[in-house]
Parts: C-alpha cells; sequence; structure tokens
C-alpha cells in the first residue's frame, strides 16, 4: 500500500469504516471457499434432499408424538384447572409414557443420520443470502440444538445419570417448548420439499446406488432398523412380551425386592427407621366428621380389597402386581368426609417434591385405589413402602407414595 | 460429480406459511426461554447453556468430522462390493454403543448403592452379544452381495 492511499484511507474515515464493514459483512456471507466451503467437500451423494426429507418426516412424528406425551405426563403430575386425569383405562399412562421414552430412543439413531445427511449445508456457500436466510439459519441452532439436548439427557435421565448440575424435569420440559417452536419455524421452511418429496419428486432418485456403497434407500432402512434395534433391546422394560430382548434395558420389569424394580429406596427417602418404628399409626384426617386413627393390626383385621395394578414409572419401565389393603373411599366414608372429595395421602417422607399425592375425586372414588399393606401375597418390602403405600390405576409411578402415614380428606 | 448431486442449496424460505410459522414458533421458543429462566437457579442457567450449545458444539465439530472420516476409511479400506452392508453395520452399532453409554458407565448404580435394582443388566456383554449378532447379519448380507457379484460378472 503507498503512503497515499494511506492516506485518503484515513482522510475518508466515514466511508472507509462503512466499506469495511461491508467488506466484513461480505467476508462473513460469502467466505473464501477453503475447506469444508469448498463446492466438492463432501462427496458422498448421500448428502441428499431426499433422504434428508424422509429423515426429517420421520424426525417430525416422533418429536410430537414425544413432545405431546411428554406434555401429558406433565399435567398429570402438575394438573391445571382445566385438566383432569382419570383413572380410567388403567393402562393408559403405561402406554403414554412407555410411547414418550420409546419414541425419543427411536429418535436417536434418525436424527444422528438425518444430521449428518444435511451437515454439509452447515457449510454451504454463500454462508448468509439476506435477512430471511439469516433468520431461517440461526432457527437452525435451537432445533439441533433442542433436539440433541432432549435425546440426550433423556437417555441419560432413564439410565440415573444426573450429571448436568441443574433439574432433569425443569431443564428437560422447557427445552422442549423451545425446540418445538424451532421444529415450527423448520417446517415452515421446508414444507414445500416436504411436499415435493411426499409426492415422489425431489432431487436425486431414491435407492440409486453409488459406488458400491449404501444406496440412498439403503441408508434410509439402515436408519430405520438401527431406531428399530435401539428399541427391541430396551422396549421389554414395559412391554412384557419383549423383556427377554430387552438386554440394554436400564430397568428389568423382574428384577427387584419380591420380583420388581424400586426407584427410592428407604435408606435414600431417610424413613428405614419410622417406617418400621412400632408406634406408626395411619391417620385419617382433614374435612371429615371424626379422625380415625388405625394400627398395623386395626387394617389386618378389615376385609381386604385386592387388585392388579401397574406401577408405569415415568423412565418408561412398568411393573404389574396384584396388591391388597383398604380402598381409601373407604377410610373417607368411614371418617364421614364427603363421598366426592380429593384426597392427599403422604408419606412419612420429611423431603422431597414426592412426599405427598392429591387424588382428584375421581381417583380417590375409585375402588382400585388401595392403601396397599401387601403385594404378590406378601407384605410390602420395606423399599416398596412398607407398612403402607398408595397404589391407584392409571397413576404415575412417582405419584404412588410410599411409606404412608396420613389420609388428609380436601 | 454433477451440480444436482451436491448438497442442494434450496431457496430461500418465502410466502405466508413460512411467516406464520416463524410467528408461531418463535412465541412457542419466547415461552420456553420464559419458564426455563423461571424454573432454572441463577446459578443452574449456565449449566443448561453449556449443555445446550455444548451437545451442539461436539456433534457439529466433533462427532460429526469423525464420522466423515471414519466414512473416508470405510471408502478406503472395504471393497465396495461389500461395502454398503458394512456401513449399515457400522451405523447400527454406533447407534446401540451412544444409547448404551448411561448404562455401561454405571454412574446410575453408583449414585445408588442400596438399589440393585437400577441397571441390573450385564450391559458389556449384552452390549457385545447384540453388536456380535448385527455382524452376524452384516456378514450374510456381504457374503450374498458378493457372491451375487459374481454371479453377475460370470454371466
Amino acid at each position: 500500500m503507498s503512503a497515499t492511499e494511506r492516506q485518503s484511507g484515513d482522510a475518508g474515515e466515514r466511508p472507509g469504516l462503512a466499506s469495511g464493514l461491508r467488506r466484513a459483512v461480505a467476508l462473513v456471507a460469502a467466505p473464501p471457499r477453503v475447506g469444508p466451503l469448498r463446492a466438492d467437500a463432501f462427496g458422498s451423494g448421500l448428502h441428499d434432499e431426499r433422504p434428508a426429507a424422509w429423515l426429517g418426516m420421520s424426525l417430525g412424528v416422533s418429536f410430537t408424538i414425544c413432545f405431546a406425551t411428554g406434555l401429558l405426563s406433565d399435567l398429570i403430575q402438575n394438573p391445571q384447572a382445566w385438566f383432569a386425569w382419570t383413572p380410567r383405562p388403567a393402562w393408559l399412562y403405561r402406554v403414554t409414557q412407555g410411547t414418550h421414552v420409546l419414541t425419543g430412543l427411536a429418535a436417536i439413531p434418525l436424527l444422528l443420520v438425518k444430521l449428518w445427511v444435511v451437515y454439509p449445508r452447515l457449510w454451504q456457500w454463500p454462508t448468509l443470502r439476506g435477512a430471511v436466510h439469516l433468520i431461517e439459519r440461526l432457527m437452525l441452532v435451537p432445533l439441533v440444538a433442542g433436539a440433541l439436548f432432549l435425546l440426550v439427557t433423556g437417555v441419560m435421565n432413564i439410565g440415573y445419570w444426573y450429571a448436568w448440575g441443574f433439574g432433569f424435569l425443569e431443564g428437560h420440559y422447557w427445552a422442549a417448548w423451545i425446540t418445538i417452536g424451532a421444529l415450527v419455524v423448520h417446517l415452515g421452511a421446508k414444507a414445500g420439499v416436504v411436499g415435493r418429496v411426499w409426492r415422489g419428486g425431489g432431487r436425486g432418485a431414491l435407492g440409486e446406488p453409488r459406488d458400491g456403497g449404501l444406496s440412498r434407500r439403503g441408508l434410509l432402512t439402515g436408519a430405520w432398523l438401527a431406531s428399530g434395534l435401539v428399541v427391541l433391546t430396551i422396549a421389554g422394560q414395559t412391554v412384557p412380551l419383549l423383556r427377554r430382548l430387552a438386554v440394554l434395558a436400564p430397568r428389568d420389569m423382574r428384577s427387584g425386592p419380591q420380583g420388581f424394580p424400586v426407584n427410592k429406596t428407604a435408606n435414600d427417602a431417610r424413613v428405614a427407621e419410622t417406617a418400621v418404628d412400632p408406634g406408626w399409626r395411619l391417620r385419617v384426617e382433614g374435612a371429615v366428621d371424626r379422625e380415625l386413627e388405625f394400627t398395623m393390626d386395626d387394617l389386618r383385621a378389615r376385609n381386604l380389597s385386592e387388585a392388579t395394578l401397574t406401577i408405569a414409572c415415568v423412565e418408561g419401565w412398568s411393573a404389574t402386581q396384584r396388591w391388597r389393603g383398604v380402598p381409601v373411599r373407604e377410610l373417607v366414608a368411614e371418617a364421614g368426609g364427603a363421598a366426592d372429595a380429593a384426597v392427599r395421602v403422604e408419606s412419612l417422607q420429611t423431603f422431597g417434591p414426592y412426599r405427598a399425592t392429591t387424588l382428584n375425586p375421581a381417583f380417590a372414588t375409585d375402588p382400585d385405589t388401595l392403601l396397599a399393606l401387601d403385594v404378590g401375597g406378601e407384605a410390602l418390602h420395606l423399599d416398596h413402602g412398607f407398612p403402607v403405600r398408595l397404589i391407584a390405576p392409571n397413576n404415575p409411578g412417582v405419584l404412588q407414595t410410599k411409606w404412608v402415614q396420613k389420609v388428609v380428606v380436601l | 460429480m454433477t451440480e444436482t448431486e451436491g448438497p442442494t442449496d434450496g431457496e430461500v424460505p418465502h410466502g405466508r406459511l413460512w411467516w406464520t410459522a416463524v410467528g408461531v414458533g418463535v412465541l412457542l421458543m419466547a415461552y420456553g426461554v420464559y419458564g426455563l429462566l423461571g424454573a432454572l437457579l441463577p446459578e443452574q442457567r449456565p449449566r443448561w447453556l453449556v449443555w445446550f450449545l455444548g451437545g451442539l458444539a461436539f456433534h457439529d465439530f466433533v462427532l460429526v468430522p469423525a464420522v466423515l472420516a471414519a466414512g473416508l476409511l470405510v471408502r478406503r479400506a472395504v471393497p465396495a462390493a461389500v461395502r454398503g452392508p458394512a456401513q449399515a453395520g457400522l451405523l447400527a452399532s454406533a447407534a446401540l454403543v451412544l444409547v448404551s453409554v448411561p448404562v455401561l458407565t454405571g454412574y446410575g448404580r453408583a449414585a445408588q448403592p442400596g438399589n440393585a435394582s437400577v441397571l441390573p443388566l450385564d450391559y458389556v456383554p449384552n452390549l457385545l452379544g447384540v453388536l456380535a449378532l448385527v455382524w452376524a447379519v452384516t456378514t450374510v448380507v456381504a457374503v450374498a452381495a458378493v457372491l451375487r457379484a459374481r454371479r453377475a460378472r460370470a454371466r
């Protein structure tokens, strides 16, 4: 650069700054084509619109199912004025939550293959083609980050690996809203492509073999097979027919004291001593005519009811057992509480969000909603909630309160 | 390579559907961010962000480049006749291994020492068994592909 040029640059500072800025923007929008920005950087013919669209559709379906079932589970645990969960059909929560976990697992290979297929677009050239293109690309950050975050935290959570330093429930739940919002934007951007591919159009021909490797159809089949394999090796923790195939499942529905899993032990809940205290009493109080108090012998002397009910955990495992105990509605009636009252069942646990459960009237009056003393013909194991636990049909596992000491009629 | 086979550049989105999607989507995201800020303690927020963006960064700058490098290796090392089955076998294996990381590490079991019903299985031999099955099937498919290619050449 000559001295005169430098001088003229100094003299026209404002236009110099503006043109420098313009040059910087241009450099960001269309940087030199080196490395992954080269036109031929990604050789495989599989980085193509059609597999991207088919995988995208599969992911759209699976993430929508995950979002809906996840929201449902949250609503059940945090009921709103406009939403009341019901005890019937008794199998429903087991199905919706099993679906939530298994659909999420199925989405993992699909998402990874999809992102591999579209990876060259991360390095597309020019990088930016105006404001709308910028919006579209920026929205991919919450979409991809959110999708990965949801699947990673979900898989870690069903493996009981809480390594994040924040609460899983809050982190996972709110990330789902962010991700689904970004997904809506993405669908708006890709509706045209998806429609074209759905109608059999789109670039490239599915199934066309290339240089001996997987064809496009082969890639899709491979992704779906991998998904199926992941699901098949885990689903048996909630689908009895598949139990023997569940070799990679975090839970075995028949493993644990009395032949089924435990989520929180009496030691972890700090009730190992209070639960076996001979002074334990079951109290019925609240909006009642007379407060009641039962010893274990009092309860055992009663005509107990039996029901076959499932513990369906939010983590996607479930176990069905034969329970025997006192129907909650009998206790409410004996104490003179209103027949259609809601009821809070409280544990001996002194801390934790799940130390009490509120049963809405539909649950409180269901004949199968029991304070169980026995499971499978024997007294409850301490880790299953001895002396008495709540067991209700279609109730999420975390709300089947263990080590019960109090029934409060509301 | 011809132009149509490369990464498609796509057109910049436009039209009423797109802008409606942007409006609805941004509202949903804003609700998510608002809810998140209310739900997380101040010291938890940066950790959440690290996991949120960290996963993206790890995926885009570590995982995919590694997969692309592995893909190049497969292309060089595996004969064309059996490359397809080998790629499918690798894809399935990678998915199974990734999904199994939490049960393999066993942090969940270690965190609840008194609870033998958490991660109760022997996951290392189980995973090896599933992988053996995957590669047995892959081998059968690959052998069939080689035989088919040989027969086609003989004809």
